[in-house]
């Protein structure tokens, strides 16, 4: 009796699918891939400089304004470098955020470096950046511009900032 | 002369009621096709475009990819970009089949998808809800076929489909599959 039941739901199963109807199999697909990550692979340094009693400005080239002066001996001067790394398979755009301001201190004492892309999509400005991945890597470098007040006190400023990398 | 028990009669029967039945619905099933005159008599079905949700980027909520608004996402799935090997497309399909030379339903079949389907990758699985609809859930239509009476018609549709992604859902190529079925309309089984 088993083997007559299977004979008989065979034969419902070819009755639909192969006399009077016809099936296909169709596939689906999706790649999931994990969120970015950010390196930073060099940081923001505006090096020695001296103030006097004119306000002045001081960018990671040594580049100054008003009465800043380079001073050569110090750390070496060097814009920020973040690397962004993703999916390799496809040239994602991205959104890169940047402050656009950040606070260096040194005890009871602040300057305000102002933050900016240097290059390619979004350069010079900050905030949220639309960038693409190449082959599931962007390498972004971010300059700075210290602003250094008139009779601006001595000693090692230092600041800290965020960046985040969304798709 | 040979005497036979009653069992051994059952036994020696040459067809049993089994096979009596499977024969019965086999003849029901041309009896069917014969009666089919209104109807268009599909000849076969097939896939041109694999169902595809794209490169998309999970997090810590989850969310959806929709095929039938180009992969964007809800929550914090989001599509982040395509490749040929992970387009972001609705399935497509084409029928073909004779149309009837009479009758009101000589080119008209029906089409039956599932609710959903299952990707997988690795053991870890998400769901695909499907529909023959880009705006509600349709799992059923009737469609009419191209083409002259008592000549091949022929139909295209989509298939769209909604991917859902679990809260911080595993990274990995996802793959499945789902069976696509298209009858005359007078079959009840359709």
């Amino acid at each position: 009796m088993r083997n007559g039941l299977c004979c008989v739901l065979l034969s419902i199963i070819i009755a639909i699918c192969s006399f009077d109807a016809k099936c296909a199999t169709a596939m689906a697909n999706a790649l999931i891939v994990n969120g970015l990550t950010v390196t930073a692979t060099n940081q923001l340094e505006f090096g020695s400089l001296a103030a006097s009693s004119t306000a002045g400005t001081i960018s990671q080239n040594g580049t100054t304004t008003g009465g800043v002066n380079a001073v050569s001996s110090g750390a070496t001067r060097s814009a920020a470098i973040f690397t962004v790394s993703g999916e390799s398979s496809s040239n994602a755009n991205y959104t890169f955020t940047l402050p656009p301001s950040i606070t260096l201190v040194s005890g009871a004492n602040q300057m305000t470096a102002t933050l900016s892309v240097a290059s390619g999509s979004g350069a010079g400005n900050a905030g949220s950046i639309n960038r693409t991945l190449a082959s599931g890597t962007d390498i972004l470098t971010i300059n700075g511009i210290l602003s250094v007040a008139a009779n601006q006190a001595s000693g090692s400023y230092i600041g800290t900032y965020n960046v985040e990398a969304t798709y | 002369m040979k005497f036979l028990t009653n069992q051994q009669q059952q036994d020696s029967r040459p067809i049993k009621l089994s096979h009596v039945a499977a024969i019965f619905l086999i003849f029901l099933s041309l009896v069917l096709k014969i009666a089919d005159g209104n109807a268009a008599v599909v000849t076969s079905v097939s896939q041109n475009t694999g169902m595809g949700f794209s490169l998309v980027t999970q997090g810590a909520s989850g969310g959806t990819i929709k095929t039938a608004v180009s992969c964007a996402g809800t929550g914090t799935a989001k599509k982040i970009g395509t490749t040929a090997a992970f387009p972001c497309a609705n399935g497509v399909f084409l029928i073909s089949g004779s149309n009837n030379s009479t009758g009101a339903n000589r080119n008209r079949v029906t089409i039956i998808i599932p609710a959903s389907a299952t990707i997988s990758s690795g053991g870890i699985t998400m769901n695909v809800a499907l529909s023959l609809s880009s705006v509600a859930v349709v799992k059923q239509r009737s469609i009419v076929l191209s083409g002259p009476s008592g000549g091949i018609g022929t139909f295209s549709f989509p298939v769209y489909g909604t991917l859902t992604l679990g809260a911080n859902q595993n990274s990995g190529d996802y793959n499945g599959s789902y069976n696509v079925m298209v009858c005359n309309n007078s079959l009840t089984s359709c």
